[in-house]
């Protein structure tokens, strides 16, 4: 019996719940100990699980272009998707192996392999990566932890299907290395 | 204070008779000379009442010497000459504005205290259809009741009529609450009662009974009418319920209402609106290819590098800067000629051959050409389903994919398919 | 990874399945409805059933915005168990600007006759200023609360084009997430705002009385239902299939 339409006003079953509970969060962690809802996508670093919606038949939404129809939009998003290759170019460092769950890599190197991709006003262009980064943080793409100053990949680049990432990983190795000997917190 | 209708009287009026009607009928007069068009109208253009308006007000600034007939054409000046002559003469007909000689030879014009109440009182029916004046009487009759020169006859008077007052509003509503419902919804803010009203009459009502025990009957007339009141407020407020729609009762409260209450409110008042509303939490998608094309089209600090490899189809990128329509119905087009390959029609099967995400994306891209307005393709499915055991789908109904224009395959589109 | 859908999408042959998935993934992550036109899965009543029912899973149920457009949100009765959870809602420094924008963008337009349409979404900006200067909301707040809610698609900001016709020249107006509102939902954010800025009217009477007497029926219902469901275990299935059709399939 579907689990779905056995729920009545009074009560929701626990498993839909955690799946709706997953979305309106947008990527919670949990400790990997407890017990991990059906039907989510778990991604486990090890000591946590974060909980995402799970798509069918390994859809993601850019199947959205497909139809041109224009998902949510997103103010500056070729900043964020610029900002988040820097990031991936510092924290994904075994390109052959999967993004998720990457390495920390120090929130100054990302800002260097930025500014290297980017001209004009370097102070401008460090001061827009933070903000990108909040934001790739606020999102689930990366953990920003602003008081270690280190950035590693997000849950969210677990959903890439790895039949996607042949471009990502080509682009990736011919970005600008990271600067080696920046520590962490600089 | 005399009253004028004196029930000893009997049916032939006399001359004290008359000359009290006559003063009757001047305070209707001035009261109602700012809204008259002539002796015997009411205006029938809200301009001239603005008129009459400016001139009121003009005389309130000029105090006891009043005004000459230049200054008060002064102060209309932006009224044509006949408008302004008109009304003054409407004005003077009806006692509105007087003429005075302080001096000899000297002609002044004053005017009437009674027609500035007159339109102060008009001005706040037109607001809120007599909600403000019904506020006014209810705590001017609290006052009344508790003034020691009050007689039991006024407070009958007072009682009854606002029992008239409640008991005629109640029946406009119920005529509009029958009625059409977009009647409903314009007019019934101003007819309806607010709980304080209702309680103010109420708490009047007890005053009186308190006071004047004899006067139950009266009371009892005043707190049915009370009732049925704000049994028809209900009522109305039930039915524009009911029709509530997504949006549209917020024309009930006057946009003066929501502008206060959005600059006073705290801001916990404020969140408490959108208390128990879930909403998605912020969750764009970053295609690899989107995050790849995103890095090419950037600024560059660096010589341009070697183009890399690019996904089989053309990818605009999930950015917002997702091309127009006449770019995506081109890839659609290019997405189609690349699937027939200068033939008319070919199998969907054949298409199929690649892994299922491929699959499934060149079948969306053949769906949309399919039902693009100007695009010549067809995609028809029949109904039988075949097996395909190794196959990347497993399960296939066959289908066709098709050119709709076959007289006319130009050449030069099918240079464009060419990779 | 999705084996939740497995059961509900086995059946059907690839190209119907894959017809499904693009259907649910639009309406899941569009910004605006999608008309049913350009969705298969869309188009015929028992696929809409199959794309509720893979909704349904997430607590999630298909919105029609118009006549022939889609869109995906959350169950009443799954918002109002997310809702418990302070974790789930907006912080209350959001809400209030949120609701600001509502009235400002919304309740004044309509009630001055200048928004003809019965939709939470508008083409009238609230000013920043307003915000900033006329409200009672901590200036600091303020701008990370906008942020946010621009990040989530709860505001959209309108620029002002360079027009400096003073009254519609930029600010913010209700965002598409606005779209995903069910109906019962929609009222519930009228009655709302409502009962905030004119507690005192009828129309707020009424909303209070009715909410006590459905809260009185649901209660007794609930008490039914436990009878009902200790003497057979059937009933339920009815009811849900009740709900779905109430929700416009």
């Amino acid at each position: 019996m579907s689990k779905a339409s056995a729920e009545s006003k009074a009560d929701v079953d626990p498993g839909v719940l955690a799946r709706a509970r997953a979305r309106v969060l947008g990527g919670a962690s949990q400790a990997v100990t407890e017990p991990t809802p059906p039907g989510v996508v778990a991604a486990s670093d090890g000591e946590r699980v974060w909980l995402l919606s799970a798509w069918p038949d390994g859809a993601t939404p850019a199947l959205l272009e497909e139809y041109d129809t224009a998902p949510m939009p997103l103010d500056r998003s070729g900043q964020a998707r610029r900002v988040l290759a820097a990031a991936l170019r510092c924290c994904w460092t075994r390109l052959d192996d999967a993004p998720w769950p990457g390495e920390a890599a120090p929130v100054q190197a990302v800002l260097e392999v930025y500014g290297g991709m980017s001209r004009g006003d370097a102070e401008l262009a460090r001061r827009w990566a933070t903000g990108e980064l909040r934001r790739l943080s606020d999102t689930g793409w990366l953990l920003l932890d602003e008081a270690a100053g280190v950035v590693r990949p997000g849950p969210r680049v677990a959903l890439w299907p790895d039949d996607s990432l042949g471009p990502l990983r080509d682009l990736l190795r011919r970005l600008p290395e990271p600067p080696q000997g920046v520590i962490a917190g600089e | 204070m005399s009253h004028p209708s004196d029930p000893t009287s009997d049916t032939t009026p006399t001359l004290d008779d008359a000359l009290v009607g006559e003063a009757v009928l001047g305070v209707y007069r001035q009261m109602f000379a700012a809204l008259a068009r002539d002796g015997g109208a009411v205006v029938d253009d809200p301009e001239l009442v603005d008129v009459a308006e400016t001139l009121l007000a003009a005389f309130a600034d000029a105090g006891e010497e009043g005004l000459s007939r230049e200054q008060m054409r002064y102060v209309c000046r932006r009224y044509p000459t006949e408008v302004f002559e008109n009304r003054l003469r409407v004005l003077r007909g009806l006692g509105a504005v007087r003429e005075v000689f302080p001096k000899p030879n000297q002609l002044r014009y004053r005017a009437s205290f009674t027609s500035v109440v007159g339109l102060m009182f008009v001005r706040r029916m037109m607001l809120d259809g007599g909600q403000s004046e019904m506020h006014r009487l209810l705590a001017l009759e609290q006052l009344n009741v508790a003034d020691p020169r009050m007689t039991p006859a006024q407070a009958r008077d007072g009682a009854a009529g606002l029992a008239r007052a409640f008991r005629l509003w109640s029946v406009e509503l119920l005529t509009l609450t029958n009625g059409t419902i977009e009647e409903l919804r314009e007019q019934a803010p101003k007819l309806w009662g607010t709980e304080e009203i209702l309680q103010r009459a109420e708490r009047l009502h007890g005053a009186i009974l308190r006071r004047w025990p004899q006067l139950d009957r009266a009371c009892t007339d005043l707190r049915t009418a009370i009732y049925a009141y704000g049994d028809a407020s209900r009522r109305a407020a039930a039915r524009l319920s009911d029709s509530a729609g997504t949006t549209r009762n917020l024309t009930l409260l006057p946009p003066e209402t929501w502008r206060t209450f959005a600059r006073t409110a705290s801001r916990d008042d404020l969140a408490a609106v959108l208390e128990g509303f879930v909403f998605d939490a912020p969750a764009p998608w970053h295609e690899p290819s989107a995050v790849v094309q995103a890095v090419e089209d950037g600024p560059r600090a660096t010589p341009p590098r070697p183009a890399p490899p690019r996904p089989s189809v053309p990818d605009p990128g999930l950015s917002d800067d997702t091309g127009g329509d006449a770019t995506a119905t081109e890839r659609l087009r290019a997405v189609a000629e690349q699937a027939l390959r200068g033939r008319d029609r070919i199998a969907v099967e054949d298409l199929l051959t690649q892994d299922w995400p491929t699959a499934r994306r060149v079948l969306a891209d053949l769906s949309s050409a399919h039902l693009h307005p100007e695009l010549p393709y067809r995609l028809t499915w029949s109904d039988g389903l075949a097996v395909r055991p190794d196959g990347s789908p497993t399960w296939l109904s066959p289908g066709t994919f098709e050119r709709t224009d076959v007289k006319h395959v130009a050449a030069p589109r099918k240079a464009g398919a060419d990779e | 990874m999705s084996e939740a859908f497995e059961p509900l999408l086995r059946s059907y042959d690839e190209r119907r399945r894959s017809e499904l998935v693009a259907a649910y993934m639009a309406v899941e992550h569009a910004a605006e409805p999608v008309p049913e036109a350009r969705f298969a899965g869309l188009r015929e009543p028992a696929s809409r059933r199959t794309v509720e029912a893979m909704l349904n899973l997430s607590g999630r149920t298909l919105i029609r915005a118009d006549r022939t457009s889609w869109t995906s949100g959350y169950r009443d009765e799954v918002a109002a168990e997310l809702a418990r959870d302070p974790a789930c809602v907006p912080p209350a420094g959001d809400r209030a600007v949120l609701a600001l924008v509502l009235i400002h963008s919304v309740a004044i337009p309509r009630a001055a006759g200048r928004l003809p349409d019965d939709t939470w979404l508008s083409p009238h900006p609230t000013p920043l200023e307003e915000l900033r200067r006329r409200s009672q909301l901590p200036i600091g707040e303020l701008e990370s609360a906008l942020r946010r809610l621009r990040l989530a698609g709860l505001v959209t900001q309108v620029r002002a084009d360079g027009r400096t016709d003073g009254a519609d020249a930029g600010g913010f107006v209700p965002g598409p997430q606005f779209h995903r509102l069910t109906p019962a939902a929609r009222r519930r954010l009228q009655e709302e705002l409502i009962l905030a800025a004119g507690p005192d009217s009828p129309l707020a009477a009424t909303i209070r009385a009715r909410r006590r007497s459905r809260e009185r029926a649901e209660q007794e219902a609930a008490a039914r239902r436990e009878t009902s469901a200790e003497r057979a275990g059937v009933e339920q299935g009815d009811v849900s299939t009740q709900d779905v059709r109430e929700e416009g399939l």
